[in-house]
C-alpha cells in the first residue's frame, strides 16, 4: 500500500503565516517610537563614563544648600580684570572742570571704524531692535505684541528719532544726550527699559551707541548727504 | 509520542526542512537589523523632550518676536557653553508683559528669592566629549545644525542624533555646514541667498579650518 503523502497540517500553516507579520511588529513599534516625542530620558544601555561627577557649567551639585555647582560672585570681591576703573569707557562719565559730566567722546579703546560700525548694528539688531526696531523708531517686534496683547504697563518704547519740541533737535541725539549718557542707559536701564549691563559688554555696547548714531544719521538726513549714486538705492 | 514514550517528529515536519534552511540565514539578519535599527542614535536620542519647569515657547520668543538666539544665550560666541539665562533676562520684559501671569510664576519666584529655575537639559552630551559652542558659531555653523528648528518648537526636543557618528559627518566633511557669521543665528537662511561677499566669508572660513585629520583627532573632542 503506498504510503499517503503527508501533508502540512494547517495549524502549522497558519502559524508560518502569523509569524511573518508578528516578526515585523518590532519594526513598527520603533518607527513609531522614532516618530514621537517622548519625555522619558533616553534609554542608556552602556554607562561609559557618561555621568561623571566632575561639576559643569550651570549643573547642579549637593555639595552647597542653594544646589548651584558654578558659585555667585561673592559680595565685595573682584574678579582679575573686573576692577573697571576706566570711567570712561565703564561709566560713560568724565573728569572735567572739577566734575564729572558725560562724555561726549568714544573711549581711546572704542575706534570707530567700519568694522565696530557694523559689530554695532549686529549688536543693535539682537539686544535693541526686539523692541526698538531696526531702525530705531520704536516699533520692535515685542512691542507690536505687547500692544496687540494690550498688555497693561507697556510703554512704547522711545523712537530714537523723536525731535525735541522744544530745542527742534533730536532728543536722543549728540548735542541733547552725549555717548556717554547714551552708553550709561544700555548699561542701567532707564523707566520701564531695562539695563542691558549683563549681556553686553562695554566694548559692544559703545558701538551700539555708536550705531545709533548712524542710525539716526542716516533717519535724518537730507537727500543731498547721500553720495549721487547711491540715491537710487533709496526709496 | 508513541508507546514507548519517546518523541517522532511527524513525518510532515521533514516538509519544514527548507524553511528552517531558510530561517537559519533569515533570523542573524533580523536580528542584527532590529538592534541595529533599534539601538540607533536616531531611535535612542532624537525626540526627547522632556517636561520643563516653565512652558517657555521658542515659537513665540524665536519664531514670533524674532529675537536672535544671543539675546538670552550671551555666552555662545564667548564660551563652551551656551547659557541658560538668568530669570532677570525674562524680567526684562516680564516686568511690563505678563507681569502677573501664572505661567510666570516661577520665574517672577526665582527673581525675588535669586534661586534659580532648574530647567532640564535636552541637549546632553556624555561627559567626556568636550563640544565648544564658541568654537562652532564663530566658524559659520549654525545653532540650527544641532538644535533643529528652534524658531517651531512651543518645547524644545532634540532634533539631532548628537551621536560621535552624527558629530563625524560634518567633521570630515564641513563645507556644507558653514554659512556666514552673520547669518549664524538666522532659522530661514538658505545657502542660495548668500550674496558673493558672504560667499567668500564661507571660502575664507572654509580656508581657515583644521585639516580633515586634526577635525576628527580623537583629540580635538576627547580631551
Amino acid at each position: 500500500m503506498p504510503q499517503r503523502k503527508p501533508t502540512i497540517p494547517r495549524f502549522a500553516v497558519y502559524a508560518i503565516v502569523i509569524s511573518i507579520p508578528l516578526a515585523l511588529l518590532p519594526f513598527a513599534l520603533i518607527a513609531r517610537v522614532r516618530s514621537i516625542h517622548t519625555s522619558q530620558p533616553r534609554l542608556h544601555f552602556f554607562q561609559d563614563m557618561d555621568a561623571q561627577p566632575k561639576l559643569k557649567a550651570q549643573a547642579t551639585s549637593a555639595r552647597y544648600a542653594d544646589g548651584r555647582a558654578m558659585r555667585p560672585t561673592v559680595s565685595g570681591a573682584v574678579a582679575r580684570g573686573r576692577l573697571n576703573i576706566d570711567d570712561h569707557f565703564q561709566r560713560g562719565k568724565v573728569f572735567r572742570d572739577g566734575k564729572w559730566t558725560w562724555a561726549t567722546t568714544y573711549p581711546d579703546r572704542v575706534p570707530i571704524t567700519m568694522q565696530t560700525l557694523e559689530r554695532g548694528r549686529e549688536r543693535f539688531d539682537i539686544y535693541c531692535a526686539t523692541c526698538h526696531g531696526e531702525s530705531g523708531n520704536g516699533l520692535g517686534l515685542v512691542h507690536r505684541r505687547a500692544e496687540k496683547l494690550q498688555s497693561s504697563g507697556w510703554i512704547q518704547p522711545s523712537s530714537l528719532h523723536v525731535i525735541d519740541p522744544k530745542t527742534g533737535k533730536l532728543t536722543y541725539g549728540t548735542q541733547l544726550y552725549p555717548h556717554g549718557k547714551m552708553f550709561q542707559i544700555i548699561t542701567h536701564g532707564v523707566r520701564t527699559m531695562p539695563g542691558y549691563e549683563a549681556q553686553i559688554p562695554p566694548d559692544d555696547r559703545w558701538a551700539i551707541v555708536a550705531y545709533i548714531r548712524a542710525l539716526q544719521l542716516s533717519q535724518n538726513a537730507p537727500i543731498d548727504a547721500v553720495p549721487p549714486d547711491k540715491r537710487p538705492a533709496l526709496r | 509520542m508513541d508507546s514507548s514514550g519517546q518523541f517522532h517528529f511527524p513525518r510532515w515536519s521533514n516538509l519544514l526542512l527548507p524553511a528552517i534552511g531558510v530561517l537559519a540565514v533569515t533570523a542573524p539578519i533580523y536580528l542584527i537589523t532590529l538592534v541595529g535599527y533599534g539601538a540607533s542614535p536616531a531611535t535612542i536620542n532624537v525626540g526627547y523632550r522632556p517636561e520643563q519647569p516653565v512652558e517657555f515657547s521658542h515659537a513665540i520668543h524665536v519664531g514670533e518676536l524674532g529675537m536672535d538666539c544671543r539675546y538670552c544665550h550671551t555666552t555662545v560666541e564667548q564660551a563652551a557653553f551656551a547659557a541658560i539665562p538668568p530669570t532677570a533676562t525674562c524680567m526684562s520684559c516680564h516686568t511690563n508683559i505678563h507681569p502677573k501671569s501664572i505661567k510666570l510664576l516661577k520665574v517672577r519666584e526665582s527673581y525675588q528669592t535669586g534661586q534659580p529655575i532648574e530647567w532640564v537639559k535636552v541637549h546632553d552630551l556624555p561627559d567626556y566629549a568636550y563640544f565648544d559652542h564658541a568654537a562652532h558659531v564663530n566658524k559659520g555653523v549654525s545653532c540650527l545644525e544641532c538644535h533643529g528648528r528652534i524658531d517651531r518648537m512651543e518645547v524644545v526636543h532634540q532634533a539631532e542624533e548628537l551621536s560621535m557618528g552624527w558629530c563625524l559627518d560634518c567633521h570630515r566633511d564641513p563645507t556644507p555646514s558653514i554659512r556666514p557669521r552673520g547669518q549664524v543665528t538666522n532659522m530661514e537662511w538658505d545657502p542660495a541667498m548668500a550674496t558673493d561677499e558672504e560667499q567668500a566669508e564661507i571660502e575664507r572660513i572654509h580656508k581657515s579650518l583644521k585639516s580633515t585629520r586634526q577635525l576628527t583627532d580623537c583629540s580635538t573632542c576627547h580631551r
